[in-house]
């Protein structure tokens, strides 16, 4: 099992948004989360990537056999999470370059792994780069600075392509995105699809789930899982909205 | 010869009366610098060591940080590995108030002079006087006193020297006082790269009280990188005094981390117009160290523009200081003068004082001041953990990135890369003592 998360109950800033949530998540699966807005998504991305805040009540979340609520963010990270941000930060002065590098040797580091050498690591983030439309002179601005948020996006599927996770939590990585930059996003994370990795999609929309398929599609509503269902699902909530469903 | 007028305050002055009185002899120099040398001791004594009641020092408190009965260094000290070893320079090495290594005129460029004050005061040498009379100043004047040497650096006119001036301050002895005085002269339309380097690692307290005159003569232009660099328990005081002609122009960047206190006085004069002025500042101070930029910038002439960028980090118990005094003068027209001051505040015990000041006696100036303290982003710290960075590694990378904009003024890339690679250790020392 990848992720198993059971009776998860969270409050932010004493408010109590995660009310139960139970979810089981196979190794070299992708479940999309859907849900309106306020039912819980983000907390839901941000408890599991271990934000500061975000308050686990009650509950367990198991990732990979450990019980990821003890891990810090940067030990979660190493452990082979990733969390692809609806709204990815700007690091003035930090190179995108520089950050992966960082971020990379620093995982590799945790894992007891040898780091990556340079001449390696600038042909791995160049061809990655080239299949998500990142220029090289991108990649040498300081992170998500000056970007479009397609651009933030991509950036955010660049790091995923380079960090390789195990699990890959994408929060709203469509929101915000034309056509073009959404397949390209897709086809990023399609690329990286494999048994041994997982992904959870938390999306407001469909149109995502059109171009990566999930296996699982869940609603959620109120805190909890409302509803579980099959790639089908995400269709049925695109033409009914989700105040039917949620009630359901 | 009359006896000193003092009116000493504290066993420091008492100290350095009886030093002075024990060394007058044997310190170096013409007939004509006694006297001088004298006056301005007396001038220290009157007014006592800055203290924390004189307003220009209101931040800093150098009399209760000096030890009493230092003593006067004698340039034996033991000298590091250099930071800036392997670099093509023109070296230059003074250290404990010694020039030790000074280029001889066969390997230097025509156009560049380099000289010992040392040397130059045992010839009769009436022209050095301008460089050295009493002022105002307090550590102006305590090193007046006691100077033995200096570099008398200096750029023919038209001449572009190619490769950088560095000139190294190393203080590497203990319970010792250095003072040294240099001058840099660059003839109209000179250009030059002057790079200074302030380090050495006394065990127990030294004091460095560097004078330099920097004259920049009509359209000359000085590109300036200084480090200061020294360790605890370090006192580094650096007084600067450099006046800009016509169409003159003066860029640098400074760096400060590391010394128990480090004080670096600037006090520039536009005279020309079109002069222009241009200094981004750094400073990062961890526990028990104390980093102080006190500049004072007055513009003399008309069209004359300054601008100064400080960024500092304070972390633990360290204490930051940006004073930054411009005065324009009734002829100052057309005057363009900006000041920022941007902190970062890493733990509830460290302090930064930032003091703009703004003098204005002209009708059409452009002059601005900012001026900001905060936090670390938490955004960009969790951020950068969700990749896997550690917290402390988190710090210290955002805290570079903050002290980054300092380090691009460094225009030259390979020199640029040394004053990184030095920044990012000393950040994780600082950032490693955080909140």
């Amino acid at each position: 099992m990848m992720l198993q998360i059971n009776d998860l109950h969270a409050t932010v800033d004493g408010k109590k948004i995660l009310k139960g949530l139970t979810l089981s998540l196979g190794e070299g699966e992708v479940h999309a989360i859907m849900g309106p807005n306020g039912s819980g998504k983000s907390t839901l991305s941000y408890v599991l990537a271990g934000r500061e805040g975000y308050n686990v009540t009650s509950g367990a979340v198991t990732f990979r056999g450990r019980n990821l609520l003890e891990m810090l963010p940067e030990e979660r990270a190493s452990a082979g999470m990733f969390l692809a941000m609806q709204y990815p930060v700007e690091l003035p002065g930090v190179t995108t370059m520089n950050f992966l590098r960082a971020a990379l040797n620093a995982q590799a580091k945790a894992r007891g792994e040898p780091e990556v050498d340079a001449v390696t690591f600038l042909k791995r983030i160049k061809e990655a780069g080239a299949k998500l439309s990142m220029s090289d002179e991108m990649l040498k601005r300081a992170v998500n600075v000056g970007f479009s948020g397609g651009e933030k996006k991509r950036n955010e599927v660049l790091q995923m392509a380079m960090l390789k996770p195990r699990l890959a939590v994408l929060d709203e990585t469509d929101s915000g995105l034309d056509i073009d930059a959404l397949k390209v996003v897709a086809e990023g994370v399609n690329a990286m699809r494999a048994p041994d990795r997982s992904f959870l999609i938390i999306t407001h929309y469909q149109r995502l789930l059109n171009h990566i398929v999930p296996d699982r599609v869940h609603v959620l509503s109120g805190g909890r899982i409302a509803r579980s269902g099959g790639p089908e699902l995400a269709h049925e909530l695109e033409s009914r909205g989700y105040e039917e469903k949620a009630s359901a | 010869m009359a006896a000193l007028e003092t009116t000493v305050e504290t066993s420091l002055e008492s100290g350095l009366a009886t030093l002075f009185a024990r060394e007058r002899a044997s310190l170096a120099g013409p007939l004509w610098l006694a006297p001088l040398r004298a006056e301005a001791l007396s001038r220290v004594l009157r007014e006592g060591l800055p203290h924390r009641r004189v307003e220009a020092w209101k931040f800093t408190d150098l009399r209760n940080k000096l030890v009493p009965d230092l003593d006067i260094a004698k340039g034996n000290g033991a000298t590091p590995p250099s930071l800036f070893a392997g670099m093509r320079a023109h070296h230059v090495g003074i250290n404990g108030g010694r020039l030790t290594n000074a280029p001889n005129t066969d390997g230097l460029p025509d156009g560049l002079e380099i000289l010992s004050l040392a040397e130059a005061l045992a010839t009769p040498s009436l022209w050095l006087r301008q460089w050295l009379q009493p002022t105002a100043d307090p550590l102006e004047n305590l090193n007046l006193a006691f100077v033995a040497d200096g570099a008398m650096i200096r750029v023919g006119e038209g001449v572009r020297v190619a490769l950088p001036l560095l000139l190294r301050v190393t203080q590497g002895e203990g319970g010792a006082m250095a003072h040294t005085r240099s001058v840099v002269s660059l003839e109209a339309g000179a250009e030059l790269t002057l790079i200074e380097l302030d380090d050495g690692n006394p065990e127990t307290q030294g004091f460095a009280n560097t004078a330099m005159s920097i004259v920049l003569e009509p359209g000359a232009r000085l590109t300036h990188l200084r480090l200061t660099a020294s360790a605890k328990p370090a006192i580094v005081v650096r007084n600067d005094d450099i006046e800009l002609a016509r169409d003159a122009s003066y860029d640098g960047a400074i760096f400060s981390s590391g010394a128990a206190l480090a004080r670096q006085q600037m006090r520039v004069r536009l005279n020309g117009a079109g002069a222009s002025f241009n200094v981004a500042c750094a400073y990062a101070a961890s526990s028990n160290e104390h980093n102080d930029y006190a500049l004072e910038i007055v513009h003399e002439a008309p069209h004359t523009t300054s601008r100064v960028l400080a960024k500092g980090v304070a972390a633990g118990s360290g204490h930051g200081v940006v004073q930054g005094r411009v005065v324009v003068q009734p002829a100052a027209q057309k005057s363009d003068s900006h000041q920022l001051s941007r902190a970062l505040l890493l733990s509830a015990h460290a302090e930064i004082d930032q003091k703009p000041e703004l003098e204005i006696y002209a009708d059409d100036v452009k002059c601005g001041h900012g001026a900001a303290v905060g936090a670390l982003d938490e955004d960009q710290l969790f951020y950068l953990r969700t990749r896997g960075i550690s917290e402390p590694d988190a710090r210290s990378m955002l805290v570079a990135a903050f002290l980054g904009e300092i380090t691009d003024r460094v225009a030259n890339e390979a020199w640029r890369e040394r004053v990184a690679a030095w920044l990012a250790e000393r950040m994780a020392r600082v950032t490693g003592e955080g909140a």
